[in-house]
């Protein structure tokens, strides 16, 4: 279980980067394998399951990409809708040529790192601000796993 | 295709049965074409309410099941696997007779519950919105590929309070007793058959497989995993009295276990108390028979069992 300073860290980082309170995460816990962190509801009943060997554990939340933390798209998909920083609303062209795997250029405002992206009032998964070369614009990269088909969402938005 | 060319008549493999499947000719109609889809609206990561408008909105989906909370029937032609709903982890395909299965455990959030032979998860994505993401279940399955389907669900639906292992069920660990256990025996799959409009079946059907062995070891291992005034179903999708009744006699013969009543939102038949010459305890009619015809779902056979206590 993580638990201390490392549980600090994550907390910080969500707060840092995506304003998510740290009292969103206050009934939950993290576990690590790894370079991924597990979310799991805490429970009275969970030392019960302390006894198996366990093949996952509640959710993947976070993983350590090149020593930062990256969130997933499934947890962003649970918690991103209370995201009040790095979000990313997207429609039209933009949207298409997302979910498509191009790299288009990052709403005004975003910073470098992950963000949340959003459509239709729905919350898609992760995304990637990263520095645009010598003259371009930031550009905003998908990190939505190929397991999360995207497509059929342009039919409905 | 010709199915003809390797499906066998309907009539002639269920009719072993002809002697408790009510109304038999007309259970073979209602096995005819396409079986029934269903879907469930997922609670955990958005208003289910909203999610409905959507697929109203669009025709994919009918009313609301009666008695079956977010249970609809798909409507049109395209699967709600391709539904962008789907991708994002808000509706999931699942049988009503398997939804049924869920609520008859009657969890309660804060339970600790045990799905014994859990994947691909949709019983156990449904006990966890049932449980409003709390308590804890620990889903198995004795099966690592499987298991990767029941992963893969656990994520899609935003589930947060089951951990999955990786155990032959009747070898389960005893580590701790569970308020709650669901034991979805593997079985022969009978309640999924489907006939082409001729009546023959729209595959061959493997030979019975001969899991009552394994079936009698799952449903006394998970009773004895529950704890005292603990509850336990046993489900299967088949008819098979020998992978149904049998195996819940054989449990009542060697465990002091009761059948406790169903109330079910589906029309259903009784247990039967005799087959074939085996003579079954008279409270084995509490069991519940679903049959196609009768509910336009998959067959399928449930007992709630009860631990003194």
């Amino acid at each position: 279980m993580v638990k201390g300073v490392e549980r600090a860290e994550i907390l910080g980082y969500l707060e840092e980067r995506f304003g998510l309170q740290r009292k969103l995460f206050a009934g939950h816990l993290f576990f690590k394998k790894g370079r991924t962190y597990w979310l799991i509801r805490s429970s009275a009943h969970l030392s019960a399951a302390f006894g198996y060997q366990a093949q996952s554990v509640g959710m993947p939340f976070m993983k350590l990409v090149r020593g930062r933390f990256k969130p997933t798209t499934r947890g962003l998909q649970i918690f991103g809708p209370g995201a009040t920083k790095s979000t990313a609303e997207l429609s039209g062209d933009a949207l298409k040529r997302f979910i498509a795997g191009e790299a288009i250029s990052a709403p005004e405002g975003l910073t470098p790192g992950y963000v949340v992206v959003r459509a239709g009032g729905m919350v898609l998964g992760c995304g990637m601000v990263i520095k645009g070369k010598k003259g371009q614009e930031p550009q905003l990269i998908s990190q939505v796993p190929k397991a999360v088909p995207l497509k059929s969402l342009l039919d409905l938005l | 295709m010709n199915t003809a060319q390797w499906g066998i008549p309907a009539a002639r493999c269920f009719e072993p049965y002809r002697s408790f499947i009510p109304s038999f000719p007309e259970f073979l109609e209602g096995i005819k074409g396409p079986g029934p889809r269903d879907v469930r609206i997922g609670t955990l990561k958005a208003d289910p309410d909203a999610v409905r408008r959507g697929l109203f909105a669009r025709g994919l989906v009918a009313e609301e099941h009666r008695g079956l909370k977010n249970f609809h029937r798909v409507e049109g032609e395209g699967s709600p696997g391709h539904w962008p709903e789907y991708s994002l982890g808000l509706v999931h395909s699942q049988a009503l007779s398997s939804g049924i299965a869920s609520l008859a455990l009657g969890v309660r959030p804060g339970h600790r519950v045990l799905d014994l032979c859990a994947a691909p998860g949709s019983k156990t994505t449904h006990l966890a919105e049932l449980m409003g993401n709390t308590g804890l279940i620990v889903a198995n399955d004795k099966s690592l590929r499987r298991l990767v389907a029941l992963r893969h669900n656990i994520k899609r639906l935003g589930v947060l309070n089951t951990v999955t292992t990786c155990y032959r069920g009747e070898n389960f660990p005893r580590r701790v007793l569970y308020h709650r256990v669901l034991v979805d025996a593997p079985c022969s799959g009978e309640g999924l058959y489907r006939s082409d409009e001729t009546g023959n079946l729209k595959s061959r059907p493997p030979a019975r497989p001969k899991l009552y062995g394994l079936q009698k070891r799952l449903i006394l291992k998970g009773f004895d995993l529950l704890l005292p005034r603990g509850v336990m179903v046993y489900s299967t999708c088949t008819y098979n009295p020998k992978e149904n009744e049998e195996v819940v006699a054989h449990l009542l013969e060697n465990r002091d276990a009761e059948l406790l009543p169903l109330d079910l939102p589906l029309a259903s038949s009784g247990g039967l108390t005799e087959h074939e010459g085996a003579v079954f305890p008279h409270d084995i009619q509490r069991c519940a028979r679903l049959y196609p015809h009768r509910n336009g779902t998959v067959g399928f056979f449930l007992a709630r069992i009860g631990k003194r206590g």
